[in-house]
């Protein structure tokens, strides 16, 4: 293996990196920012994923047209949470947590299963778009233009969101919201309108990441207790209700998965798990573990 | 706080049996019911009846960490699943083992892994606690899942009864019957059953249990090691889980990762929860009505999961006492005046 060799994989492994960076972030987000405001553990968080990911399927399948699955299938699946939240899960505000995990966790089962009647029990593939699909190659080094898509996606939402977050006065209110809600509230914002807004825009860009996997990994019946697992590790090891530590935490696994995989693909399965204990030892309350969400 | 009995009423030290006799009494008519009907149920309903038993002991002892200490176990399957690989790989390997010793000796084994999961679960509550029982949970799976070679991976194992097993050393079981599968199931949950209703509602370690739970400060104010009492109760927990699997590598012959997964995990929760989680033998009454509701189901719709996920969520929302605090409530009304206290 000569010295262009490496490079190539050293570039094709850094593209990888950050597809899971990118993808595993946009799940744990919702997850992690939800759990710092509510103190609400949303197991059915994965599910809105699977949902997101069957139904690009389904209008692909329909329609032939990615990008329009693209741009309705998670403000569809956001809609979905919007009302599941209205309709079930407000009425356990202020419950106790544990009912509120039992609940979610039954609606994660429901989901689940109803995507399944919908859609049957059989992995199904999506196929990416024309102009998606192929390799670019600079120089001897090729890459697949999906990824690199998911890669430019995946900045734009997460830095327009970061922006949205860090610079605007709409996003001050949010963050606010999520370490003084009672001063928040006596300024005169509707501290239950943030939490919706919070909650659903989570679950979309969940569906979103559903959405992209689609046409990398396919859509199949065990893919939301996958990202359910992939998500609290992220979570936990970022530290419970963090952003931040959250971010970090997907950039570490997305590099483990995307050089790591590489050399010792037969053990990629547990390099997440590593990687928390590894944390929680030396952090026991996760990366950024003060309950802040920063 | 979801207002169990066992919360409502608070930790009581002197009188301890008052009002606890109905609840022993509901669950020796339970068992007796369940002892009686060999007699004349069919085979194939003796069949179910045997797995509905199994997973109501493995629900037993998630409940035990559930009601008793307040965790919610996202990973309670390792027990189950670990302890049903450790049963067949027993039987397969060392085929002169008596059933009984080995079922003995995998549940000892699972009190053991209990207590080095449980030091690690137990030191967060709430979500931490469900979050790292669930990691833990995938990993055991993924491993289960990677290591083909000694759980056969998805395919899993089977066919590891020996010929020549036998119940106790020089007690041949050469022939498996149903009848006598579940005589030992039956005897298992009847000593486990009244084993930890009598540990955790009678004597003092159930006390202090009780009190970490509702109040761990105070406890430790009191001098009580807090930890250690959830670790105990997390310990006696995965044993029972540990019996469970045993029993279930025993009766069903075939182990593979859905003895494992997060989903048995969950299911497990909804049993206990559908059963009533108050209650001792209450995630028995929720493994009969689980076996038997989604076999009924099943025959009316191949979707029967989704009914039984709205069927739990009924429940989490209008009926958190599940089917036992129905069947409690209407029991008062009949015999009126006993008031709940």
């Amino acid at each position: 293996m000569n010295l262009s060799d490496w490079f190539g994989l050293l570039v094709a492994g850094g593209l990888d990196s950050l597809v899971h960076w990118g993808l595993s972030f946009l799940i744990a987000a919702g997850l992690t920012v939800v759990f710092g405001m509510l103190g609400f553990l949303n197991v059915a968080h994965a599910a809105f994923y699977m949902l997101g990911g069957y139904l690009a399927f389904a209008i692909v399948q329909a329609t032939g047209d990615f990008w329009l699955a693209l741009i309705v299938a998670p403000p569809l699946t956001a809609l979905v949470g919007l009302v599941l939240e209205r309709g079930l899960m407000a009425r356990l505000h202020g419950a106790d947590h544990t009912r509120q995990l039992l609940l979610t966790t039954g609606l994660a089962y429901v989901m689940v299963e109803s995507i399944m009647m919908l859609w049957g029990s059989s992995a199904h593939i999506v196929a990416p778009p024309a102009s998606l699909s192929g390799y670019l190659s600079f120089d001897g080094i090729t890459l697949p233009v999906y990824q690199l898509f998911i890669v430019v996606l995946a900045v734009a939402v997460i830095g327009g969101l970061g922006g949205l977050l860090l610079g605007t006065r709409f996003g001050a209110v949010v963050r606010a919201a999520a370490t003084h809600p009672e001063m928040v509230e006596a300024l005169g914002f509707r501290l239950a309108r943030v939490h919706a807004l919070v909650f659903i825009v989570g679950i979309g860009l969940a569906a979103l990441a559903g959405v992209v996997m689609a046409p990398m990994i396919g859509v199949y019946p065990s893919m939301a207790d996958d990202a359910l697992v992939a998500a609290f590790i992220v979570v936990v090891a970022g530290g419970l209700g963090s952003l931040r530590g959250a971010f970090w935490v997907s950039a570490l696994l997305g590099l483990l998965q995307g050089y790591g995989s590489l050399f010792a693909s037969d053990y990629a399965m547990f390099f997440p798990f590593i990687v928390l204990g590894g944390i929680l030892l030396i952090r026991p309350l996760g990366l950024y573990g003060a309950g802040a969400a920063t | 706080m979801i207002t169990f009995p066992q919360a409502a009423r608070g930790v009581r030290f002197s009188t301890a049996v008052d009002g606890l006799s109905p609840r022993l009494a509901a669950g020796a008519a339970l068992m007796a019911a369940l002892g009686v009907v060999p007699g004349f149920a069919s085979l194939a309903v003796l069949n179910e009846l045997n797995h509905a038993l199994v997973f109501g002991l493995f629900a037993i002892g998630f409940n035990l960490v559930f009601n008793y200490s307040g965790l919610l176990s996202f990973g309670h399957a390792i027990f189950f699943g670990t302890a049903a690989y450790a049963f067949a790989l027993t039987m397969q390997y060392a085929p002169q083992v008596s059933i009984v010793g080995a079922l003995l000796g995998v549940t000892l084994a699972s009190a053991l892994f209990g207590a080095l999961l449980g030091h690690i679960c137990v030191r967060r509550s709430g979500a931490y606690f469900s979050m790292t029982t669930l990691a833990i949970g995938a990993l055991f799976y993924t491993v289960a899942f990677k290591w083909d070679g000694v759980t056969g991976g998805t395919d899993g194992l089977y066919g590891f009864m020996p010929i020549d097993a036998t119940w106790l050393p020089g007690i041949a079981a050469s022939t498996l019957s149903i009848h006598a599968l579940y005589g030992l199931i039956w005897v298992s949950l009847a000593v486990v059953g009244f084993a930890a209703w009598a540990l955790l509602e009678i004597t003092p370690f159930g006390h202090a249990v009780a009190l970490v739970r509702q109040n761990e400060q105070r406890a430790a104010f009191l001098g009580y090691a807090t930890h250690r009492i959830k670790v105990a109760n997390f310990v006696l927990g995965a044993s029972v889980a540990g019996m469970a699997g045993a029993l279930w590598a025993v009766s069903n012959q075939f182990v593979s990762t859905s003895s494992i997964d997060l989903k048995l995990s969950t299911v497990v929760i909804i049993i206990a929860f559908i059963g009533g989680a108050g209650w001792v033998w209450g995630p028995l009454v929720g493994a009969v009505f689980y076996t038997f509701g989604s076999d009924w189901l099943s025959t009316l719709t191949p979707h029967w999961p989704l009914w039984l996920g709205l069927v739990f969520i009924g429940f989490v929302l209008v009926l958190p006492q599940g089917l036992s605090g129905v069947v409690a409530t209407l029991w008062r009304h009949v015999t009126s005046g006993r008031g709940d206290a």
